[in-house]
């Protein structure tokens, strides 16, 4: 099997999140001054120190990085734009570290902010095939999707609700532990159960409740890790896969299942390894295919695992430790960054929730960018705990 | 223009909107690539298996097979959330590619592996949605719930109630369920009483009548049928004087104008109505024995588009009938085949059903549509030099 070249050299650290309302009459670019101004500060930099930016939003438009550059009077020279959604946590940080390893920048931040969108016809203009073809049929918007999706992984894998619910179940009581979580009440599989249907067969539990947030990390060489004295987290391997699976008349599989073995060879490490697993979690189905897609069961086989295992970031297969977008909300396309923050916390001692005891190493797994009747772009990174050489 | 909340959304791009005219018509057409045959769908401009630009749209096979279906019971849209609960449902056409559909939910979600039939029509904007309805459903099914495809109960008023397709249309409209026909006519009638059928005396060139009408009776009106017309059988040049022409353009452009303008306020302060105006197929090209009917035929397909344009916004629905030749008094003197007047009533019943926008009964009518949409030139030619074409 080639594998891609190691990432070895190259440290994330700094998981930073801001406040995380469910309105705001703020613009996305306070949002991204908050999260710049925490990591300089945590970091113990300055702001000319970031050479990098990796940005992330759906509401930033029609700026960009390099208009996120003037705003904060930054020069950097290096600028990656990701309107990937859910897939841009993992994606931004391979690619910032390439560069990294490249010298093509010696501190990148890696920035996702958005705010919550509001009012009527929100979702008619998310892609060209959405605006054509999805909206005008009931303007449904991810809900309907994803409902789609899960429908039919029902009947093909007998996964029944109380499957799904025990994933909501397992990460609220996950989130109820954290600092920033939305919601401090855990949720019972009663409340689960009996909630009100959104898009059959998903219920509101199903459906993560939107806020507006920044989320934010550096990615830096070790030795400039080490010097700064910043706890840190290496890159064991990455992969991603962009429109997946695209034969399946219904989307069944997130596209990095294609990918798995080079993830878990490029680590020379198993998912027996993985302390923790934080899981992009838009809707339960899309979890449960991620489990599946990471080698935690067979294809099809996540409703009899999330049966057998427990869930919490106590249990002995511990996902989205932090309560995930179910618990801390989506925050537009930051919600990819949710799982790789809540992964470098795990791993550097800074957990500000649940923690897991002793974690080595994790993966994170991102998924996004819903075009027409699926998400597109996929991607997972296995993450372990860098130590000082 | 700005979208009214209480219709749907119009928000495609200018190709997928080439949808709009197959629906319109009542039809199922994707683009298909003429280099490798794949049917593209959400549609594309470039072939998604070859890249060929070379695409065409073409009827594709309208059976499916359903694959997973959800009901929207929550919707971001103001016009939907009226709606809710939804069926949308994702198919797999037999043509290749999947697509998400309308369906009727009222049963709950349909079955995987269910066979269904695909329907490509209008909804109360004027977008095309693909619609899927049983396998063996006959006609069309109004899944998008859309009042003005309802004739039952409804309040229908006819011009030229007393011409031979006058007369047809009253009887179809009585069978389909209207709780009231007023048949206007231009002469006294001989009214029999009718608890359904109602007299009107007017004449569609007098517009000081035709407002008095609109006054008297706009507020009743749901489906106003535009069908009053004369024809002097002449050409443009052969004719002695301009009175043929003149009155063409009287009884068929100006007096259909005025029945729009009387009524469509009354139908927009509603949001809701239906109007049919009765054209022919002669309206969009010239046959030269009868060249200024044709022009005043044309006028009014111009008409036709340029209203239906300014009432869309306001959920008012403008069908127009192109028939060929009719057999009624008017066209004693034209030689066969001619069709039934019940025949163009029929169709007229069917659009209003279907939501369809254009309809052309009958063989004769549907292929010179055809033709002209192929190669208006070369029917222009066909029609100048005489029918029927030497082989």
């Amino acid at each position: 099997m080639q594998l891609p070249r190691s990432y070895e050299g190259v440290a994330v650290a700094v998981p930073v999140s801001t406040v995380r309302p469910r309105t705001t009459r703020r613009s996305v670019h306070w949002f991204f001054g908050q999260t710049l101004d925490q990591l300089i500060r945590q970091a113990g930099i300055s702001k000319s120190d970031i050479d990098g930016l990796a940005v992330a939003s759906y509401t930033l438009g029609p700026d960009n990085a390099a208009s996120l550059a003037e705003y904060f009077d930054m020069e950097p020279r290096f600028i990656l734009d990701l309107p990937y959604g859910g897939a841009a946590g993992v994606m931004a940080m391979t690619r910032a570290a390439r560069a990294i390893q490249a010298g093509d920048a010696s501190i990148i931040a890696c920035l996702a902010a958005d705010l919550a969108p509001s009012g009527y016809g929100i979702y008619s203009n998310f892609s060209a095939f959405t605006r054509d073809h999805i909206y005008p049929y009931g303007g449904g918007g991810a809900n309907a999707t994803f409902a789609l999706i899960t429908a039919n992984y029902m009947a093909a894998n007998g996964a029944v609700a109380e499957d799904f619910g025990r994933i909501c179940v397992a990460q609220r009581a996950n989130g109820a532990q954290h600092a920033l979580t939305m919601f401090k009440k855990p949720l019972s599989m009663e409340d689960y159960l009996s909630a009100r249907l959104i898009a059959d067969p998903l219920r509101l539990f199903d459906c993560v409740p939107r806020c507006c947030a920044g989320e934010g990390f550096l990615v830096m060489s070790e030795d400039r890790a080490q010097s700064l004295g910043l706890p840190f987290a290496r890159i064991g391997g990455a992969i991603e896969r962009v429109n997946g699976y695209s034969q399946e008349p219904v989307m069944s599989h997130v596209g990095i299942a294609m990918d798995r073995d080079r993830l878990y060879n490029q680590a020379s490490m198993s998912p027996q390894d993985m302390d923790f697993v934080q899981a992009y979690d838009d809707y339960p189905v899309i979890v449960m295919m991620q489990l599946e897609a990471l080698g935690f069961c067979g294809h099809g086989e996540a409703p009899k695992l999330v049966r057998e295992k427990r869930l919490t970031a106590d249990g002995d297969l511990p996902l989205n430790t932090g309560g995930g977008m179910l618990a801390l909300g989506q925050p537009g396309a930051a919600g990819g960054s949710l799982g790789m923050n809540e992964a470098l916390r795990q791993l550097t001692g800074k957990s500000i929730g649940a923690t897991v005891a002793d974690a080595e190493a994790g993966v994170v797994s991102c998924f996004g960018t819903v075009n027409y009747d699926r998400g597109l772009c996929s991607s997972a990174a296995i993450l372990t705990k860098g130590r000082a050489a | 223009m700005k979208r009214r909340p209480d219709l749907p959304p119009r928000t495609r791009g200018r190709f997928a909107r080439r949808l709009t005219s197959a629906a319109a018509r009542g039809q199922f057409e994707l683009p298909v690539c003429q280099a490798c045959g794949t049917v593209q769908y959400p549609v594309r401009e470039a072939c998604r298996s070859c890249l060929s630009d070379n695409l065409r749209w073409e009827a594709v096979a309208p059976g499916a097979t359903m694959l997973s279906a959800t009901i929207i019971r929550h919707s971001t849209d103001a016009y939907f959330q009226t709606l809710r609960p939804l069926g949308m449902a994702s198919v797999r056409l037999d043509a290749g590619p999947v697509a998400m559909v309308r369906y009727d939910c009222s049963d709950g979600p349909v079955a995987p592996g269910t066979r269904l039939q695909i329907q490509n029509q209008l909804d109360r904007s004027g977008e095309a949605i693909l619609v899927a309805v049983p396998e063996q459903a006959k006609g069309s099914s109004d899944v998008l719930r859309d009042p003005n495809r309802q004739i039952g109960g409804k309040t229908v008023l006819i011009t030229g109630a007393d011409g031979g397709i006058g007369k047809a249309l009253v009887k179809a409209l009585r069978d389909a369920g209207a709780a009231k026909i007023i048949a206007a006519t231009r002469r006294p009638q001989e009214s029999a009483a009718d608890s359904v059928v109602q007299s009107l005396l007017l004449d569609v060139t007098d517009q000081a009548a035709v407002a008095r009408a609109a006054e008297l009776h706009g507020h009743e009106v749901d489906i106003l049928i535009n069908n009053a017309g004369f024809t002097a059988v002449a050409g443009l040049l052969d004719a002695d004087t301009m009175d043929g022409a003149t009155r063409e353009m009287q009884v068929n452009y100006f007096g259909t104008l005025a029945m729009i303008r009387g009524f469509a306020p009354h139908f927009s302060a509603r949001k809701q109505g239906v109007i049919v105006n009765v054209l022919s197929v002669l309206a969009h090209v010239s046959l030269p024995s009868m060249g200024s009917y044709c022009a005043s035929k044309a006028a009014t397909l111009s008409l036709t588009q340029g209203v239906r344009a300014e009432l869309l916004p306001w959920g008012v629905r403008v069908c127009a009938v192109f028939p060929s030749t009719v057999d009624t008094a008017a066209s004693a003197d034209s030689p066969p085949p001619k069709l039934a007047p019940a025949q163009v009533a029929s169709a007229i019943v069917t659009m209003i059903r279907d939501g369809s926008e254009e309809s052309y009964p009958g063989a004769i009518a549907s292929d010179l549509a055809g033709a002209l949409r192929a190669d208006a030139k070369a029917v222009e030619r066909e029609m100048a030099l005489g029918l029927p074409e030497p082989r």
